[in-house]
């Protein structure tokens, strides 16, 4: 039974690790084949967001969530509409989103929008920041976001959880899973709805036409052949219904929006005395109706075999088709259907206990045009390594690019076949210090962003052309861990990031561009939590702020958004008796009713409220 | 612990505090318009900033943003046009669906009209204390116009009176010899200018031009010229009179594709338009067009207003930079000599002469 539970985690995570004490038959045998996407890519910066907080947040959705944990902004088109990531100074494109290793980003926009990621609906993520290309594939320049599902804990047997806000907000969400033999399985739902009505602070009326409603049902399915041979299922679907919330002032708007988004992703997991075999089967259908039917949908398959090389290198070798075929009225001049190939090699060695090197090089093919071939290394040294105490050193450069969307290359009238995808160059470096768990980072990075492609006025009509050249620089600071611990525990998180994404070539005729910072980036991000827990009760606050945003690329204060500070607090109380968990939580949001804006003319709510009240059925704890 | 959480708050709640005052710039909007030069600036689609620009000739001097709406920044999202009545300016915001009625000298603001049937309203023309404006309507799943109308209302209190449906994509009217003209350009893809009868509220006449009809004027002659500039990427354009009695009609072919607006001298008997950033010139009883432009405006970026003061001929071309900056204006003189320019707002799109 524990063995079970070990490997469904294990599979669920791609972390393989037998414990000595579950595994003793295959004690001498077994080698850590498959390693941790932090080793194959030692030398970067990940976050792993922690998946009671992202329980705790049931009602949000994921980008309310990171805006806390990293430094990072989010632009959104309001409060519960699209939502995109602007990680280390980049655009929404340039951050890939992985849902258990296949990418979910919209291949029609380029972009995921975060407002139809539900917080709940993973069970663990993890942010990588800076280049990864190399590993995670097109787009992901700025970063990538991991997505897994959900993993019931090992003690949980069902929960059902209600979530009702201000605006009449009311989420729904249950879950159950059981393991039975061989088998493992888990299901969750889940329903949100939001009349979304809050007052536009600027106006004193209500916001109208921006009420959404979102359901979606998670299942997944782990079937073990043998100890060390699984057969896993996870199928995603969710569907969400919004009306589009008009600017400031716009009065009768009519615009609805609905996204059904299918995924399923089919994996088979083999660990044996040559390495750890996996293949993995997917099938993405994403339909958007925005007053008619768009349908791009995506057959994915991929065989990766991770093993150790002669002078202990661990390596992983793979490689990965994607074949995607768009059904988008306005793409009715071309016939929108390709394949994509990636070949992959990932290597890692370290060379003592100090030193650890990665290499990762990737050669995708994609019909139509010839990408590049990306490398990625990093080296990480620790240079202090004592029980209390370590300090790292660690560094990075790689090379990333964008396959540019089905919308740039296919739109009638405009889009371009011949486009050329976008390629970065990144680097970076830092130093880590942990200190009895109080951890300390810093990093300084720098990314050059070539064929940025931005879509121009040509004779009328707007075309893309890969005409702009951007160049990042920043920094940024971290500093988390517990600071008390106790009857008590408090721990605390800061995040400060600086970042000049800069416009070092523009098109010919917008001179006011050169040199000046990308619209809707800004130079400071910063966010922050404090959690405390005592006995049953916890309580968090966090925060975030963003500095001053231009939103013409000339960068005039007239046309700008203020800078904003966002600080939402939370308390709760958990009950067990016996076999039930009752949690009761209660938050603020936006509690100094800041009036702040993501997008130019679209109103976020002041300060609002929620509760939420959940059950957990346990299994009876030996 | 307690103690300092909440000191932080109070720290920035301070310097939030502190911030919105020291970002506040006063209020630009208190400049009286006696005369003068007003442009209206569409600003950047979705972002709600469209302005007014007022420009004092005699003073050489510019105030920007000088009309604010209820939310307080900029007049709305889209400002597509505005039409000065005696003591009223009204501000039609394209893409808010609202009019903006404010005092023409202090443009304080003094009613926003807000009504379903205003769906992507374009211009307006008073008539005997009448408001004509003229509504593209809803769009179908193909974002084609299919319920254009003419919208008329009380000019003083803004109740909609009535409804004159019209072919679809509506856009500019011009009041002439006791007609309304209307030109039916419906994305480039129309080729009618429609006569309406204020006193009966009816179209009574669809008068066939070539595709695209944009901008009107009225000449020395009594005739209504229209600039046809046809659809995205034309490559010709062509001129149009009517005469606003007998509806006679003359047509002018151009081998380049004209901007959207339309001139004439103060005296009536030449026309002005452009073409890219050339300038051109035509006398009102010419058979042909130019064969040169008068000037080409080499400072501008990318031309897109164009308007003549009737005061004393200056040209004003409005450049929109690619909606990446603050727009400009250049002022020319009516030899093409450059006197001055200006800071716009975001997208200038028309030129107003307050007399």
């Amino acid at each position: 039974m524990r063995v079970g539970i070990l490997i469904v985690v294990s599979m669920l995570t791609s972390v393989y690790c037998f414990a000595q004490q579950t595994a003793p038959v295959l004690l001498d045998s077994v080698e850590v084949y498959g390693i941790t996407d932090e080793r194959f890519l030692a030398g970067s910066s990940f976050t792993t967001v922690d998946s009671a907080l992202l329980r705790q947040q049931r009602s949000t959705h994921l980008g309310e969530v990171l805006a806390t944990q990293l430094p990072v902004y989010f632009r959104s088109y309001g409060q519960g509409m699209i939502s995109g990531i602007s990680l280390r100074g980049t655009a929404p494109q340039h951050t890939a989103v992985l849902w258990n290793g296949i990418n979910i980003n919209s291949f029609s926009l380029g972009q995921a929008d975060f407002s139809i990621l539900p917080a709940s609906a993973f069970g663990s993520v993890k942010v990588h920041a800076g280049g990864g290309s190399a590993r995670y594939g097109s787009g992901a320049l700025g970063g990538t976001v991991l997505l897994t599902s959900p993993e019931a804990s090992s003690q949980e047997i069902f929960h059902i959880a209600q979530v009702v806000g201000s605006f009449g907000q009311y989420t729904t969400e249950a879950g159950g899973a059981f393991t039975l033999g061989r088998w493992n399985a888990h299901t969750q739902v889940y329903h949100v709805q939001s009349e979304n009505d809050f007052t536009i602070q600027a106006l004193g009326q209500r916001q109208p036409h921006a009420a959404f409603k979102q359901i979606g049902i998670l299942q997944d399915i782990v079937y073990n052949l043998t100890n060390t041979k699984s057969l896993s299922l996870h199928y995603w679907y969710h569907d969400a219904d919004r009306e589009v919330q008009p600017p400031i002032g716009q009065y009768f708007s009519d615009a609805t929006q609905r996204d059904k988004n299918h995924r399923l992703s089919l994996q088979y997991k083999s660990n044996g005395r040559r390495g750890q075999f996996t293949a993995t089967g997917g099938y993405v259908r994403d339909v958007l109706f925005y007053r008619k039917e768009d349908l791009v949908t995506r057959w994915t398959g991929s065989v990766k075999h991770a093993f150790i090389l002669p002078a202990r290198i661990h390596a992983e070798v793979s490689a990965e088709w994607n074949h995607i075929r768009a059904d988008i009225d306005e793409y009715k001049d071309h016939h929108a259907e390709e394949d994509r190939f990636d070949f992959m090699v990932s290597l890692q060695k370290s060379i003592s206990t100090r030193l650890s090197l990665a290499l990762n090089l990737r050669q995708p093919a994609v019909s139509g045009f010839s990408p590049p071939f990306l490398p990625y290394i990093g080296v990480e040294y620790i240079v202090v390594k004592r029980p209390a105490a370590t300090f790292t050193l660690r560094g990075n450069a790689s090379r990333n690019y964008r396959v540019p969307t089905l919308n740039d290359r296919y739109w009638q009238n405009a889009g371009d076949r011949s486009l050329q995808p976008e390629l970065s160059y990144a680097a970076e470096a830092g130093w880590r210090w942990i200190w009895n768990q109080l951890t300390v980072e810093n990093t300084w990075y720098t990314q050059e962003v070539d064929q940025w492609i931005q879509w121009v006025p040509v004779g009328g009509n707007y075309i893309p052309r890969n005409i702009r050249h951007v160049q990042v620089r920043g920094a940024e600071m971290r500093v988390h861990g517990p600071i008390y611990q106790g009857i008590v525990t408090v721990i605390a998180g800061v995040n400060y990031q600086y970042t000049r994404s800069i416009s070092t070539e523009v098109p010919p005729n917008d001179p006011w561009s050169l040199d000046r910072q990308l619209i809707y980036t800004p130079v400071q991000t910063a966010s922050g939590y404090l959690r405390g827990n005592w006995r049953g009760y916890n309580a968090t606050v966090q925060a975030q702020y963003s500095g001053r945003r231009y939103y013409l690329f000339a960068n005039e204060a007239d046309y700008s958004l203020d800078p904003y500070t966002r600080i939402d607090l939370s308390a709760g109380r958990t009950l067990t008796l016996r076999r039930h968990t009752v949690t009761l939580q209660g938050s603020v949001q936006n509690l100094l009713d800041e009036e702040y804006r993501q997008y130019a003319a679209y109103a976020m709510p002041g300060r609002y409220y929620t509760l939420q009240l959940n059950y957990q059925l346990n299994s009876i704890s030996k | 612990m307690k103690m300092k959480s909440y000191m932080w708050l109070v720290a920035v709640s301070a310097v939030l505090v502190f911030q919105r005052c020291s970002d506040d710039d006063g209020e630009k909007g208190n400049q009286s318009v006696v005369t003068g030069v007003l442009v209206a600036n569409e600003g950047n689609f979705l972002a709600a900033n469209g302005s007014v620009t007022y420009y004092n000739p005699e003073k050489d001097s510019v105030a920007q943003n000088i009309f604010r709406n209820a939310a307080g920044d900029f007049a709305g999202d889209v400002l597509q046009s505005i039409t000065l009545d005696g003591e009223r300016a009204y501000l039609v915001l394209n893409n808010s669906n609202t009019i903006e009625v404010a005092n023409s000298t202090t443009f304080a603001r003094e009613k926003t009209v807000a009504e379903p049937v205003l769906d992507k309203p374009r211009y307006v023309s008073v008539i005997n204390g009448k408001a004509y404006i003229s509504v593209f309507g809803p769009y179908d799943a193909e974002y084609n116009l299919t319920n254009s109308s003419i919208v008329v209302a009380d000019a003083k209190t803004m109740n909609i009176t009535g409804n004159i449906p019209t072919r679809p994509g509506v856009d500019d009217l011009f009041y002439a010899g006791g007609y309304l003209f209307a030109s039916i350009n419906n994305f480039g893809a129309g080729s009618a200018v429609s006569v309406i009868d204020p006193s009966k509220n009816e179209v009574i006449r669809d008068v066939a031009v070539m595709n695209g009809p944009s901008g009107m004027v009225l000449d020395a002659n009594n005739k209504l010229w229209v600039i046809c500039r046809g659809g995205y990427g034309a490559e010709d354009s062509y001129l149009e009179s009517i005469g606003v009695k007998n509806f006679e009609q003359v047509q002018i072919h151009l081998d380049f594709q004209a901007g959207s607006d339309l001139a004439v001298s103060p005296d009536g008997k030449t026309l002005y338009f452009t073409g890219g950033n050339n300038i051109y010139s035509m006398p009102i009883d010419s058979k042909e067009a130019p064969a040169a432009p008068l000037f080409t405006a080499e400072e501008v970026v990318d031309l897109y207003s164009f308007g003549v003061n009737p005061e004393n001929g200056d040209f004003y071309v409005g450049d929109a930079r690619l909606f990446s900056a603050s727009g400009g204006a250049y002022v020319y003189t009516s030899t093409g000599a450059l006197k001055t320019s200006f800071t716009t707002g975001v997208g200038p799109t028309q030129f107003i002469f307050k007399k």
